[in-house]
């Protein structure tokens, strides 16, 4: 079932956007051995980032984005197997490559930055030998790595002091900026960001954004920003990608995702969502939990949550399928999203 | 309620709690007065670092003040001893944060509400009824089933109802959340943050919520109190807080917050370099290094809450 998808979606690829494209992800699916089976984690996603674009790869916890940007740079849990789709990343396939040049990708065209800074920091080494060891595997040494260096942190906003601190002695948020310049440190084509605010505080949260679409603007490089706050995506990135249950289930243009919503689960996340500048209404949950991704449904994976499920959503999956230029969903109703969305934004619909 | 006339059930009067690190006093809490009355639901809005959380453990007698007092009900919950000390606990509960943590794990979620009952001296013959009842409040409405479970066959947002059902299974006066929802997903957050409201329309129960997420405090708290290092910087009705937002911190906090629209033109209130161990915060406001509008008085003298609008206090030099 999951060739369906990727067979409907490989070959529109070029056509649906002006950006050019510089990763194509189709059908990816990863599974981890746990002790109860085979767990699903990705199965069968697609997406697409295009050059100097920022992505942000939304979805609740477990439905597969870390494990799926993961994936792209092959630094994957021991229990977990790649065992199906393609990862094109400038013309070649990122799932093809051995473990050296996999190794050789990392940093110099593709970095990280994980969620909390201080797991990827070293504590016992100061700021400038961090940044002198990634720009040494980039052949920056001597002068020039030292000069850089302090480039990397102007550009994140950081005084050269910093350079002489160890981890434990900045704030959260100066970590965060340090972990930035190193992912920017080999001026790479992607920067992949997993919740990289997520445990800031709200006021850092919003500098630490600024810097990065600054940045992402000002160095024309690629952004995935995985993430579970709607909020933050509609704040900085310029397309989303809406993972469910290990599949990619909408992705578009921020603007018509958030505004018009093709996929009764993005409908759903939205009426979840709070808006401070709104009145205090309800926010309406959506009911039940996501299916155990050891023994995923065969049909549709949100139906037994969707309030407009039809028979035929719980026997067949929906591909995902281009409804608009750009803006793909996986729903047997797309047709009727219009009518669905004002259905959506009623509280009743959701009640069980 | 009852016949008191005075409707505070809680008050805190130059509530401080100071530690020793390094041989450098940390000003966790530093002189807090606020009231919270029978019935209401207050959020205490903060970021990392502010004193929410110590302040919640103050509440609860977790943690004993460097200074200061709390009244309960009009006692001094510092010197409660015995039978008062007991009732306090039963009338005073805390909702732990993490869902996942909270609960014993080897204990079925029957073990899990009998306890605190079995601790209160709660008759057996009384308990499978005061069990179904609360969890009809916390719309877990199949009691048998969730009863016999252990937490790992239950979801977050179950968990965090039996979490709740649990603080309130003996009837409390008054109930601390400490970041109630962080742990849970979007889509299930919506209902817990509703079941709030429920509980607070409902049980007439006096809460305070202690989070640094302004639309969580916005959606569940009638009055909102914001802590900056410490100090209570401002204090009103949570609408009023959130539109009109008096204290310069309280203004950049606002507009720092994403929307989860694309079309959102909130521009940033742009704060100095928070700087480490900067002055003795025991002069001056706690904000003035990162304060835009900060002038001399500021490093000068402590700026006391003072009306700032109707309900309203602001701790700041500025004009209201």
């Amino acid at each position: 079932m999951t060739e369906l998808v990727t067979q409907e979606t490989t070959g529109e690829a070029s056509a649906r956007r002006d950006v050019p494209l510089l990763l194509s992800v189709r059908g990816l699916r990863v599974s981890y051995r746990t002790p109860r089976g085979t767990m699903h984690a990705v199965d069968g996603a697609s997406f697409d980032v295009g050059q100097a674009e920022m992505l942000g790869l939304v979805g609740e916890s477990g439905c597969g984005k870390t494990t799926a940007a993961r994936s792209l740079t092959g630094v994957l849990a021991g229990n977990a197997r790649v065992t199906g789709g393609s990862v094109t990343f400038t013309g070649r396939d990122l799932l093809a490559l051995d473990r050296q040049d996999a190794r050789a990708i990392r940093w110099t065209e593709i970095a990280f930055v994980p969620q909390s800074a201080m797991n990827s920091l070293d504590p016992v080494y100061r700021i400038e030998a961090q940044l002198l060891e990634v720009l040494a595997r980039g052949n920056i040494r001597g002068r020039a790595a030292r000069l850089r260096a302090r480039e990397l942190l102007d550009m994140v906003g950081l005084p050269h002091t910093v350079l002489a601190s160890f981890p434990h002695q900045l704030s959260g948020g100066m970590r965060q900026r340090v972990a930035i310049a190193l992912a920017l440190a080999l001026n790479p084509l992607l920067v992949i960001a997993d919740e990289p605010v997520t445990a800031l505080d709200v006021i850092v949260q919003r500098e630490v954004l600024d810097t990065m679409r600054d940045l992402q603007r000002r160095l024309h490089v690629s952004v995935i920003m995985i993430t579970h706050d709607i909020s933050v995506v509609a704040y900085c990135c310029d397309s989303i990608a809406v993972m469910y249950a290990g599949q990619v289930v909408e992705s578009g243009p921020s603007a018509v995702l958030l505004g018009q919503a093709a996929h009764p689960y993005t409908m759903g996340l939205c009426n979840a969502f709070p808006d401070l500048e709104r009145a205090a209404d309800l926010l309406v949950p959506i009911q039940g939990s996501p299916p155990d991704l050891h023994e995923p449904p065969t049909g549709c994976r949100f139906a037994a949550r969707c309030p407009f499920a039809l028979e035929r959503c719980a026997q067949e999956p929906p591909p995902l399928t281009e409804i608009a230029p750009g803006h793909r969903a996986a729903c047997w109703r797309s047709g009727e999203a219009a009518a669905l969305r004002v259905r959506a934004t009623e509280a009743s619909t959701w009640m069980p | 309620m009852d016949a008191m006339t005075d409707t505070a059930l809680v008050e805190a009067r130059g509530l401080t709690k100071h530690f020793q690190s390094g041989g450098a006093t940390v000003r966790a809490v530093d002189g807090l007065d606020f009231r919270i009355d029978r019935g209401e639901t207050v959020g205490l809005l903060g970021e990392s670092g502010s004193g929410k959380t110590t302040t919640g453990r103050l509440l609860l007698r977790l943690t004993p003040p460097s200074a200061g007092e709390i009244r309960f009900g009009g006692a001094d919950v510092a010197t409660m001893s015995g039978p008062a000390l007991k009732r306090f606990r039963t009338r005073a509960q805390l909702v732990f944060q993490n869902p996942f943590d909270a609960l014993n794990p080897r204990f079925t979620m029957r073990q899990s509400l009998a306890e605190p009952l079995i601790n209160a001296g709660v008759p057996r013959s009384e308990r499978a009824e005061r069990m179904d009842a609360v969890l009809r409040q916390v719309h877990l409405p199949d009691a048998a089933g969730v009863l016999a479970n252990y937490p790992h066959q239950m979801s977050g947002g179950q968990l965090q109802r039996v979490v709740l059902a649990r603080a309130l299974i003996l009837r409390p006066d008054f109930i601390v959340a400490d970041e109630p929802v962080s742990m849970l997903d979007v889509s299930v957050r919506a209902g817990i943050l509703n079941l709030m409201r429920d509980v607070r329309d409902e049980m007439g129960l006096a809460a305070i919520y202690i989070s640094h997420d302004v639309t969580l405090v916005r959606y569940v708290c009638v009055r909102t109190l914001v802590m900056y290092r410490g100090r209570i910087v401002e204090d009103g009705p949570t609408e009023d807080v959130v539109r009109h937002p008096r204290h310069p911190y309280t203004q950049a906090l606002i507009a720092a917050v994403p929307v989860p629209r694309v079309e959102q033109n909130r521009a940033a209130i742009p704060l100095k370099p928070a700087r480490h161990g900067s002055g003795d915060l025991a002069v001056g406001c706690g904000f003035r290094d990162r304060c835009p509008y900060a002038f001399e008085r500021c490093f000068a003298e402590k700026p006391e809450l003072r009306p700032a609008g109707a309900g309203h206090l602001a701790a700041c030099h500025l004009d209201p």
